[in-house]
């Protein structure tokens, strides 16, 4: 067999159609994710001992069971529960949490790094704790770490394939189906690869200019 | 029926998924060392144009997820006229040791680099050829900071594996879905499944925090007094000036 | 402090070449003549810089710097910080390849394939070449990894093709000159400043080199260790005929042990002579300034 132009041109709509869900996906769940482990970063962080070990649980949890257990347990579960939320819900929902506690890791290293004498030049100022948090302490920590945080939202794009398992129509998905409908595997899944390598390649050059603005205050 | 009895007669099925689960992820593991052993002194070479090709080649295999690789080399690869139709086990742990490696070749690479140029130096001035140096100077040391990141590499292997179930290879995942369906039994069954994978990213942190127990940068690190104050009293004790 | 306490090296095998004072040359930057005393014969000298450039970028480090060191002789360089000093030593091991000039090595040129100066040496006959010097550098560089004795024996047992026995027993040998066999079974991060410099001077002599390179290898210590690696470092150059090129900052040290101190300052030689010359009577206004400025003088 080899490759049909005809065929390929075919299926490019639908695979952009694909393109377009993984990006959606990966814009909302990202959200998730940089949001979410800022507050569960905060909130180990500030929090009673109580809550500080129950989210150390549920990071550790999720980093050590793998994606698609969480999204099948969490697709095929909630029913049970009375809960029926839909596959691009339920997969937009796993993926951000799993990468808002990869993310809180890297907050709670942020936090861990800001010097005492951050800490101690704020009191000393009298500035109120929302304000220490919110202009002095978050900047700093936000600025130290773009770099790792962006790491895991480009690898979070690229988990976004494993939302086929839940019938979410993303990249992967669409290539798949249109493979098993007309038997011919090798231009979907290889336009389809194609299709995240060049996603993928100007998302390094774009982290290391964002990088390099935000680290210009000096670090 | 209860959870037990239900389950019950679907738990050799599991134990053999799980089985093949480490099997695959322990495969992946040595596989993926070898890909980053050579494609990370690759780029941490001196060699130009071996740097430049090994760190496309890393480029490449980072940019799509395990996923898509496995489905074009199960599902793709052998429309290629000449192409080899690979065994669905064999092919999970090709793509596995590939992805594996193009993320353990930074390790690698971050590591040798890490190395102080003085060890370097010494290994020249004392005449040592290159591949003397590399295996019994910088490597070891090297070793020091890459066994515990890749470590933490091989513990997210032991997660990606759960992707071999939809090219048909019966690990843990399958046969915990094939059970699901049959029983119905969600909750048990993907708690059961996140408890065994919970075990086995355990297992294998704790072989690699062993592997790096007994290195030989390790030995002496536990031997060496800790820096600072007392090590400067303890050398002027020992010279009878304290 | 019987750890600490050198025993004296065995006495080499042909008489040593011990450069008499180096006589009353006035001008810096000549090469030195044979001292009067030697029979009629030229003697070869053991390192030869001949108007050695080099430059890092922009930065010009060594500037035509041109000396010449006898064999068996003790030549120290002393001088500020960052004048090039320590490149000379690194030039001399092939650490890094002059921008300009030549090099030579007991008469062979470790830069240049051809007496003409045109085709550069190939790095493996270089290398080659260098097997004649040793070095000691300020920061040790010991193996972490290894203990003592594997430190010393690596080498000569994959360079020299020695069996294990024989380079160990090779490496305690070196190890009791130095006054440390008792070590043999400790890693580097056991021992004091001072035992891992004595350990690599040991580790530097179990390849016989003929020319011996000391890169400051006493500004890392701590001040009361700095003693017993000079003791060693004096041993070594009474009794033995080995070439010596030091650089340091030990001023009364250096006066008491060279034969010849060369003064440096921005890439170049700015005078040259017998310690009591240099020291007691400099010529140059830069070397009674620099002189003036070190505390311990």
């Amino acid at each position: 067999m080899s490759w049909d132009w005809a065929y390929a041109w075919q299926i490019m709509p639908t695979l952009l159609r694909g393109v377009g869900q993984t990006f959606l996906v990966t814009v909302l769940s990202g959200t998730i994710a940089l949001l979410g482990g800022l507050l569960i970063a905060v909130a180990g962080w500030t929090g009673p001992r109580v809550a500080q070990v129950c989210l150390r649980v549920l990071v550790e949890v999720t980093r050590g069971v793998p994606i698609l257990v969480l999204l099948f347990f969490a697709f095929y579960g909630l029913p049970g529960a009375g809960l029926r939320p839909s596959a691009f819900l339920t997969g937009v929902v796993v993926l951000g949490a799993v990468y808002a506690a990869y993310c809180s890791e890297v907050y709670r290293g942020g936090l861990a790094s800001v010097p005492g004498t951050t800490w101690d030049a704020a009191a000393a100022l009298g500035l109120p704790t929302r304000v220490t948090w919110a202009r002095v302490v978050l900047p700093t920590v936000l600025r130290a770490n773009v770099g790792a945080l962006a790491n895991y939202i480009v690898i979070l794009y690229k988990q976004t394939a494993l939302l086929f398992a839940i019938g979410v129509p993303v990249l992967l998905t669409n290539a798949q189906v249109a493979g098993y409908e007309s038997f011919r595997y090798l231009e979907p899944f290889t336009l389809a690869g194609l299709l995240y390598l060049l996603l993928n390649l100007p998302s390094v050059w774009i982290i290391r200019r964002v990088e390099r603005r935000v680290t210009r205050g000096g670090f | 029926m209860s959870t037990v009895d239900e389950l019950g007669p679907y738990l050799p099925n599991l134990a053999a998924g799980l089985l093949t689960t480490a099997e695959i992820a322990g495969a992946s593991i040595l596989g993926a060392a070898a890909v980053a052993i050579l494609l990370g002194t690759l780029r941490a070479g001196r060699n130009t144009p071996a740097r430049a090709a090994s760190g496309g080649a890393v480029e490449f295999l980072r940019g799509t997820s395990v996923l898509v690789q496995l489905f074009w080399v199960y599902y793709a690869l052998p429309s290629i006229q000449g192409a080899p139709r690979l065994p669905p086990t064999v092919a999970a742990v090709l793509v596995l040791s590939l992805n594996g490696g193009a993320y353990g070749a930074e390790i690698v690479r971050s590591g040798l680099l890490a190395v102080p140029s003085g060890q370097r130096d010494a290994c020249h001035t004392l005449g040592l050829p290159r591949r003397v140096a590399l295996a019994r100077v910088i490597l070891p040391q090297a070793l020091g900071q890459i066994v515990p990141a890749f470590g933490s590499l091989a513990v997210d292997l032991a997660k990606w594996t759960s992707v071999v179930s939809f090219v048909s290879v019966q690990d843990l995942l399958y046969w915990g879905n094939t059970v699901r369906v049959q029983t119905n039994q969600t909750v048990p069954v993907y708690l059961l499944l996140a408890g065994c994978y919970l075990a086995l990213s355990g297992a294998v942190a704790l072989a690699f925090r062993a592997v790096e127990y007994a290195l030989p940068i390790s030995r002496a690190r536990r031997r060496a007094p800790a820096p600072g104050r007392p090590a400067r009293r303890a050398a002027l004790v020992r010279q009878g000036r304290a | 402090m019987a750890d600490s306490d050198p025993t004296t090296l065995p006495p080499a095998a042909a008489p040593a070449v011990k450069a008499g004072p180096a006589g009353d040359r006035g001008e810096p930057m000549e090469p030195a003549a044979d001292p009067a005393g030697t029979a009629g014969t030229a003697t070869v000298p053991a390192v030869e810089f001949d108007a050695v450039t080099k430059r890092f970028g922009d930065a010009v480090v060594l500037n035509g710097f041109t000396l010449s060191v006898r064999p068996g002789e003790t030549v120290t360089l002393i001088g500020p910080s960052g004048s090039g000093k320590t490149t000379v030593l690194r030039l001399a091991m092939l650490l890094d390849r002059p921008t300009g000039g030549d090099i030579r090595i007991f008469g062979t040129s470790i830069v240049y394939a051809d007496p003409a100066g045109r085709r550069p040496l190939p790095p493996a006959q270089a290398r080659r070449q260098a097997r004649a010097l040793g070095m000691v550098f300020q920061h040790f560089n010991l193996f972490p990894h290894m203990t003592v004795l594997d430190n010393l024996t690596l080498a000569p047992r994959s360079v020299l093709g020695l069996s294990k026995s024989d380079a160990a027993g090779l490496a305690r040998e070196h190890l009791g000159l130095v006054g440390l066999a008792a070590k043999a079974g400790a890693y580097p991060g056991e021992l004091s400043g001072g035992q891992q410099q004595r350990v690599a001077i040991a580790r530097a002599l179990t390849l016989r080199p003929r020319i011996l390179l000391l890169d400051e290898i006493t500004s890392a210590l701590d001040p009361e260790l700095i003693g017993e690696v000079l003791e060693v470092v004096r041993t070594l150059t009474t009794e033995t005929d080995i070439t010596t090129l030091i650089v340091t900052h030990e001023m009364r040290f250096a006066r008491e042990i060279s034969d010849r101190v060369v003064m440096f300052d921005h890439g170049e030689v700015v005078e040259e002579g017998p310690p009591a010359t240099v020291f007691s009577a400099p010529r140059s206004p830069r070397t009674r300034a620099f002189l003036h400025s070190v505390l311990d003088y």
